[in-house]
Formats: C-alpha cells, structure tokens, sequence
C-alpha cells in the first residue's frame, strides 16, 4: 500500500515535470511519432473518392488539354485550395493557351521564385462563387481571387474575357464550374 | 486511513504545482485548491466525529427533536421505518440503544468514510445492497436526527 | 473530347507527386511531444473548458481542451428527449415563442460573459439564427436558465456578441424584413421596404436577466458579426455587413457586385443618452420572454408587446459605415481595443482599421459621403493597414496574449498566424479541412489566456472512419506557445461546431452546482418526503405527486386512472447526492423520459389512449437495485368506478 503511494507521487511527479515544458526529451522517449498511422494528410485534393461527382481538380487532372494548368497549380501549391467546398468558377486555359504566351514565359513562372507570380495569375482565374452563362451579363465585372477584376464580354450567345479569351465550354464540377477559355488571363499590371 | 490522507496531501500538492507552472494561464489567476473544492463537495465532511466529541443530554431537546422528526421525513422516511422492519436501509426502532451516538452521526455525515473503514458499516451494505445516499445533511442536522431517534427508542 | 475522360493514372501520379512534395507544414498530422501536450491522464481535470456552439443542432456542447473529450450537450434552442428539455411541463415554456412551441433552432455563436472585459465565468449566451432569440446559460447548471426572442429580426446571425461589463449583449438581424404596420409587400420591393435592426438586450448586474434595451433602426443590408469596443473603445460596437447592393434574390452572385461593403460602427453610449433624451419611438411587437427558476424549478413565458426603436435619423452621431473590401464576414476587435480587423469572404487582403483614427475621422467629418443617410467613413483615412495576401477566403479573427492574431481562411483551409503590430505573416498551418470559426481562450477579451488555438472544421472527409454520407465536423487543437503553431488534436463534434469560446477551468468548476437543497424546492407539486405522495383527482386531470429516491417510487401501484385523463407525473427526486439523477417513463407516453436531477421536481404529462396496465420505471441507471425501481398504473375504460387508489409496499 505504502510502495503505491509512493510511486504513485514519483508519476505526479513526473507529469509535472512534463508538464511545465522541460519533459520534451521524456515525451520523446515515450511517444514516437505515435499517431503516424491512419489518414494520408494530403489535403482536400488527397481524398480518396471515387464514387462523388468530380472536383474542379479532378476534372482538370483528367483533361488531357490541361495538363499544363495541373502542373502550374501543382507548383503553386493551389491544388488543395480549389478541391475545398468553393463554389468557384474557373477561367482554365488550355495547354494551347499556355503555348500562346511568349516563349519562355511558362517555364518562367515555374520556377521556385515565381512561385508568388504564378500564384497570382492563377488565383486571376478563380472567382468564389458559381457565375451560370445564364447569369452572365455583357460588360460584367467579377472580382478574382487575387483581389483584381476580369470584365466580361457576351456577343451573339459566345463568351469572352477580358476581350482576349474565348469561352470554349463550359464543364460543371462538384464545387463549381469550369469555363475553358483559349488564353491565359494575365493581371493588370501595379 | 492514515494513508489515504497522505495520498490526498499529496495529490493536493501536485496539483498546485500542475496549476502553478501552466504557461498558458495567467499567473494571477489564483491556483485551483483541489483539496478545498472535494471538501466543498458533500460527501465529505471533514473528519470522523470520535465517541469522546459527543455528549447527550437529558431530558431531550424537544426543539432538537421536533427539527430531528422533519427531517426524516423528508430525508429518510424514504428508506427507514421507525420500527425494526429493514425496507431499504435498517429500522431504526433501538438503534441508539445498538450503536454509540458517533457511530450514527458519522453514517449520516460521513458515509463514504464509513464504509471505507467500519466493518460495521460494511457489513450493512453486504445486507442491504444500497449504499446510503448522501442526504446533504450537516452535523448540526445529524444531531438533531440522533435527538428523534432517541424519542423514537423511548428516552424523555 | 478530352474532357470527362478522366486519365486514372494521371490522377494518380498527381496524388503522388502532391505527396512527394507536400506543401510547408503539411507534415504528418503530429509529431514529437503532441501526445503528451493532448493527453490528459484518466481522474485528471483539463485546463480549459471549451464551449462549443451545436450549429444545426440548437444544443451547446461542452469540451475540455487539451483533451477534446465531450463533457455535456446542454439543450438550448432544440428539444432533448435524453433531458426532458421541451418535453417536461417544467421546459416547455422555455422554447415558447410569438410562433407558439418551436422544437428546435441554429445555434451559430456562444458568448462567455465578462467583467471589465475579461472572462468572469457566469454565463454563457447562444444565439438561435432561424427564429431570433438570444439564451442565456447558467455555468454554475450548466442549464438554460432565459430565452428572449429579438422583434423586427429576420434571422438572428449577428449575435450574441457583449460589451466588457456584459451590459448589453447585442443581435444583429442576418436578414432585412419588413417590419411595423406594411408586412405584406412585394419581395422586389426589398429597397424600399426592407430594414434593418441592431438590438442591444441589457443584462442584469446581479442575475443577469435580459431585457431589450433599445432597437436601431438602419438601411436593409444584411448583418453578419459584430464584436464590442473595449478599454479605448468600449463604448463603441462594430457590425460587420454584406449585401449593401440590397439583393433579395441569388446574393451568391448579386451581393457580390460592389468591391467594399461596410463595417458599421456603433457608439451605444451615445445611443443611451438619446433613449435617456427620449429619442425612441415606442413600436408594438410580439416577442416571448422565458425564464427558468431554480426555485421552482420551472420555467414561464411572457409575451412582451412593446420595443424602443431609435432611428439614426433622429440620432445623429450614432452610427457610421466604414468602407470593407468583398462582403465582410468576421469583425474583430483586438485585445487593447484599438484595431477592428475586418474578413472579406471574398478579399485578397484584410483590413485593419485604427479606433484612434475612426475618431480623428469622425471628429473632422472625413466622409467619402453617405448610405441611406448614415455617414461612410473614408477607407483611407481609418484603416491602420492591410495583411497583404494572407491566403483565400478570410473568416475569422482571434488574438492571443501576445501580440499575434489568428485567422481562419475558409477556402486554402488554413490558420495564418499575423502579427497586429506591423500586419506581417509569420507562420500558418492547415486544417482538414475548410476552416469555418476558430477560437483561442480568451481570444475574443481583453485578456486572452492563449496557449491554444482551436480550428472548427466543416468537412473532414478522410479523417476519420467513414459513416454513410453525413460525417463528423471536427475541432483541431494547435499549440501556440512556440514560434510555430503544431497540431496536437483532431476530435468530432456534434451538429456544426460554429464558434467557440474557452475559458480557464478554474473559473468555472469551483462554481459548479452538484445538488438542488430540498428544504429549498418550491414547486408547487414538489412532493418533499414520501408522507407527501400522493394521487389526486380534478375532473379529468390527475395529479401523480411521486417521490423517487434508491430504489423505488412512491407510489408504485396506481389504480383508478382512465381513458381520456391527462396524467401529471410529478416527480420529485429525494436524493441529495451528487450525481444522482432519476429518470421517468411511463409505456405510450408521447413525449420524453423525466431526468430530475437531486432534489428537483420535473413533471411528464401522459394522456393514456388504451385500457390495461401500464409500467413506469427509473430511467437512469442510479443504484445496484436500479432494475427494481418500477411501478405499474391500471388504466380503466372512460366510464369506470375502478376508485382512485395508490400504494407503495403493501403487499397482502
């Protein structure tokens, strides 16, 4: 009875000790890495989930037209963001888009330190909420998600953006709506 | 018995001293005094009343009496006769003259205690299964109680 | 064509290369001592309490932190059958509205009351969204103890926010409604007929019952959040509002034209003078006032009639509008009370707004010009600074104890950790995922005990085992007290976790009540003893005065009942024990089971439909002889002469 008491205060003890922040190496020693097992921790666009309509991300991934804006997304770190709940609509450029850019430009932006550029004209081509063509009036201005406008242009039943992109198609996604367009929407200069 | 206490002391002190280095918490937030919060909670009454604490009187304490009587009716009639007849707990018709004045006032003040540490008590909670409720009632109150029981085992 | 074909094998190899290279700081969920600084050993006390609003369930929940583990579901605005909340005569009046009984309700925001802007540990305020009312909890129960319902609101959102000394707490209506003698009016006639109210419901010092103080009456844009001006700023609240284009129809897109809506700031010590001037125009209304007494242990309704409304026309130098980029949601004031940080839904940066410089402003009339008369603060002139690109869909704001702000962001699913000082980024993790409100303890006072920062997630998709369609919404625990946040956590949560507050569990426990005194229950059918039970008949009512205590109720064996009677079961609990609830049912009863707690009186009315004999029993599993806590009542036809007996432990 005696021998309890007293361990039972040496684990008090103890917890104390951990407790105040000086017991990291007693933590340690005493729980590695525990919790490892489980879930992926990939993110939003990680789930595994075949069976739901597509995300945007996923509609995009499966687009063999868009693989050059998967990778730009990829590299800016801005996939997850676009498999969250949203709703968003999406300017997404075809690979031709990005071809049409002057040369050198794309693999540019896909540097390490044009990571905040690239993530810039790509947020130019999310609007957070879900702009129907039949919403969509001549002359309209949508704020992006970068903190600048597009402007919109509807002429004989065909979209434009910003007077340079055509509207190719327009492809619902779980969270939202994609409009292909045929080039690449870059911000207006500071 | 004596054990337990050294077990709670220190208990106690490790948890001020939790309290006392939590990063987060302000430090001019007094420490949480565990020791007094169980002491608040009513199953505890501080120490057991020993038989040398209890004098009884005579004649009775009518006003005691009286205040005794009302009590059990609200507190007690629920699970004690005033007969010998056992319903939930014992009845209590001679229990003064079975067990000594502290005795009774610990079991009504003191339960937890009692059953932790008198065979006798024990042994009445093997016969009747129920634990005795906690009843919120002060020593004051359990005076009075053990006043009633004397009227009830015939005393003046 | 391309699309719709979707390339498994690209999807895959993205997966891959997402997890080959993770963003920063999405390291595997936890690591190093994050056990430890979660874990809270069997028999020991958490730190903090953590209120937790129920969202869609109306109910607020009760956590402990670090832990996460689930201490109480308190029923608020929605029915509990598992309490008898809204079932017992006792609770009925409690969900009374101007509508009549309405079983359940959206509970969004808690509110722990303050003294000198600090937390004082007394009551906690929910808010209902769908029919407005404000409640009022106990933390010494932990039970309801007021609701009052808001008049001239059409949807309670921006509540229940309190000034410092808990004087006023205030609801803001989400919705603009209609409102006075012109109701019945055409939709597309929002601008025209549709308004706005603040309400500020003053609280009592001592006990803490509400009454509406004043209404304001304002332009019909819908208000979102609001947080109380405090040391510099008390005196001062500040409304977050969107849809200032006045949409009543798709606001997905049609609130979302212009670039800045507003944040409306309110000077309600000026707004007390003109009430004292008698500048409130009297407005006749309906609107219910329930009240819990823990004397009786019942509740009673009052419908009130009559409101105070102030109109800022008649009020001038009461309200201003300040400029705020993209339909703010979350307006936050910062601990010292001088920074008001503003969360457009749809921002790219966040504005922080200077109480020194609103003042300057409005001292020089530096007004960009005004809305529906109300004056708009030049943006310019009262902002402090801007968080440039601080990530996507800005929601919420708290503050620890030192110096540093926490925001949530809805769609990148992060906390991003600012310093108030000089507005820069220095650090953020993600949350699994879309972040909606977050709370740090005391991170909405004067005083923030910091240490943790707690996420409230709506999806969690692959976080815990799967359950059908509808899956946990989930909390997530960070540490703050180093340089980095770190993840400590994941645990579920009931309903929607909205917001929550925390507060030092020292504040509360000490507080806590464990029985209610017999000598001191004066409900009127309270039956104090077992010499008090009894049967009693009135026409076609009868009155069960029973008592309950281990193990049995008195009385047991009921005769005389009959088809067509409305039984009252009014049962006592004799206990005077902590933690020693006893329940009641009875067979067929359309309602709920009793849980009374000791020394309380809750009554169950039963209409018995059918002839025979019916069981009643102890619902809560209270002692070893639990199973022996029933008893039997005989129903006989509607003209019986079967006489009205009852008994405990006569057996012949």
């Amino acid at each position: 009875m005696k021998h309890r008491i007293v361990l039972s205060m040496i684990w008090i003890a103890l917890l104390t000790f951990a407790s105040c922040g000086g017991g990291d190496k007693v933590a340690n020693a005493e729980t590695p890495e525990a919790a490892e097992a489980g879930t992926t921790d990939l993110g939003q666009a990680g789930v595994q989930d075949d069976e739901s309509q597509k995300d945007i991300v996923k509609v995009a991934v499966g687009s063999a037209d868009h693989s050059t804006l998967v990778k730009a997304l990829q590299q800016a770190e801005y996939v997850h963001a676009l498999a969250n709940a949203g709703p968003f609509t999406v300017f997404a450029p075809t690979n031709a888009a990005f071809d049409k850019l002057p040369a050198g430009t794309v693999d540019n932006l896909m540097k390490a330190d044009q990571k905040d550029a690239l993530r810039n004209i790509l947020e130019y081509h999310v609007a957070l909420a879900v702009y129907k063509e039949n919403m969509i009036r001549d002359g309209q201005s949508l704020g992006m998600a970068n903190g600048d406008n597009i402007t919109l242009q509807v002429k004989d039943g065909k979209m434009m953006v910003n007077n340079s992109a055509n509207v190719l198609a327009a492809v619902p996604a779980s969270n939202g709506l994609i409009y292909v367009i045929d080039a690449v929407l870059l911000p207006p200069a500071k | 018995m004596k054990n337990q206490i050294i077990a709670v002391l220190g208990l106690g002190l490790a948890s001020i001293l939790l309290v006392q280095c939590k990063g987060g918490v302000k430090e001019d937030l007094p420490p949480v005094d565990f020791e007094a919060i169980e002491k608040s909670q009513p199953e505890v009454h501080g120490t057991l009343i020993k038989d040398e604490d209890m004098t009884l009187g005579s004649p009775l304490n009518e006003e005691w009496v009286k205040g005794g009587e009302n009590i059990y009716n609200l507190k007690c009639l629920a699970c004690h006769k005033l007969t010998e007849e056992k319903l939930v707990g014992p009845g209590w018709k001679g229990l003064t003259k079975k067990r000594q004045p502290a005795w009774i006032m610990n079991m009504i003040t003191n339960v937890e205690a009692m059953l932790e540490s008198d065979p006798e008590a024990q042994k009445l909670l093997e016969q009747c299964l129920v634990r005795m409720p906690n009843q919120n009632v002060s020593k004051e109150e359990a005076r009075q109680i053990l006043e009633f029981m004397r009227k009830n085992d015939g005393e003046m | 064509m391309p699309w719709g074909m979707v390339g498994g094998a690209m999807l895959v190899s993205l997966l891959f290369s997402i997890q080959a290279c993770k963003p920063k700081g999405v390291q595997s969920a936890v690591s190093g001592d994050s056990a430890v600084k979660a874990y809270v050993a069997p028999g020991k006390y958490d730190e903090f309490y953590n209120f937790v609003s129920g969202g869609f369930s109306g109910q607020m929940s009760v956590y402990g932190l670090p832990s996460g583990r689930l201490f109480r579901v308190i029923p608020v605005f929605s029915v509990d059958p598992e309490k008898g909340w809204g079932y017992s005569e006792e609770t009925k009046p409690m969900l009374n509205t101007s509508h009549g009984f309405v079983p359940w309700d959206d509970l969004h925001h808690p509110a722990l009351s303050t003294t000198e802007g600090i937390h004082d540990g007394r009551w906690a305020f929910g808010n209902a969204n769908n029919t407005p009312r404000i409640a009022r909890i106990d933390l010494k129960t932990f039970r309801t103890a007021e609701i009052i319902e808001i008049p001239n609101s059409g949807g309670n959102h921006s509540s229940p926010f309190i000034t410092e000394n808990t004087e006023y707490v205030v609801a803001g209506t989400r919705f603009s409604v209609p409102m006075g003698d012109k109701v019945d009016v055409p939709i597309k006639s929002y601008k025209e007929n549709f308004r706005g109210t603040v309400s500020f419901i003053s609280v009592d010092p001592a006990e803490g019952e509400m009454k509406i103080a004043f209404q304001i009456l304002l332009p019909g844009v819908n208000f979102d959040l609001a947080r109380a001006g405090k040391g510099k700023s008390h005196g001062w609240f500040f409304f977050s509002c969107y849809n200032s284009e006045r949409a009543n129809t798709l606001l997905e897109v049609n609130a979302s034209q212009k670039d800045k809506d507003f944040i409306m700031a309110v000077n309600w010590k000026k707004a007390e003078e003109y009430v004292k001037a008698g500048k409130g125009m009297k407005k006749n209304v309906k609107y219910a006032h329930n009240v819990y007494d823990e004397v009786t242990h019942m509740a009673t309704s009052k419908i009130e009639t009559e409101v105070l409304v102030l109109d800022p026309k008649d009020c001038p130098d009461m309200v201003y509008f300040m400029p705020c980029p993209k339909s703010p949601h979350g307006c936050d004031t910062d601990p010292s009370g001088e920074y008001i940080v503003g969360s457009g839904k749809l921002a790219a940066l966040i504005p922080v707004f200077s109480f020194t410089k609103i003042q300057e402003a409005i001292a020089a009339k530096n007004f960009e010009g005004d809305y529906e008369g109300i004056p708009v603060l030049n943006y310019d002139a009262v902002l402090h600074g801007e968080v440039k690109k601080p990530g996507l869909g800005p929601l919420h704001t708290e503050f620890d104890d030192k110096g540093f702000a926490y925001t949530s962001f809805f769609v990148s699913s992060e906390i991003v950790k600012w310093r108030v000082s000089d507005l820069q980024v220095v650090d953020r993790v993600p949350t699994y995922y879309s972040i909606g409100h977050l709370c740090v303890p005391g991170g909405p006072t004067k005083k923030p005990w910091g240490k943790y920062v707690i996420a409230y997630n709506k999806i969690t998709k692959d976080r815990y085992l799967p359950t059908g369609p509808e899956l946990s919404q989930s909390a997530q625990l960070y540490s703050i007290e180093g340089e980095k946040m770190q993840l400590l956590l994941d645990f579920p949560t009931i309903g929607e976790p909205h917001y929550a507050e925390a507060i030092p569990a020292e504040m509360i426990m000490k507080n806590s009540t464990k029985i209610f005194k017999l000598e001191e229950n004066k409900n009127p059918y309270a039956a104090l003893g077992e010499k008090e039970a009894k049967v009693e008949r009135k026409g076609n009512e009868v009155h069960v005065y029973m008592t309950s205590i281990r193990s049995h109720i008195v009385p047991d064996n009921i005769e005389g009942i009959k088809v067509g009677d409305q039984v009252y079961f009014h049962v006592t609990n004799l206990e005077q024990d902590w933690d020693v609830p006893h329940g009641f049912a009875v067979k067929g009863a359309n309602n709920a089971e009793l849980l009374i707690m000791p020394g309380e009186t809750q009554t169950l009315l039963w209409k018995p439909d059918r002839v025979g004999v019916f069981p009643m029993y102890c619902t809560d599993f209270c002692s070893a002889l639990h199973q022996e806590m029933q008893g039997y009542v005989r129903v006989s036809p509607s003209g019986s002469n079967v006489p009205l007996i009852f008994s405990t432990g006569d057996q012949q």
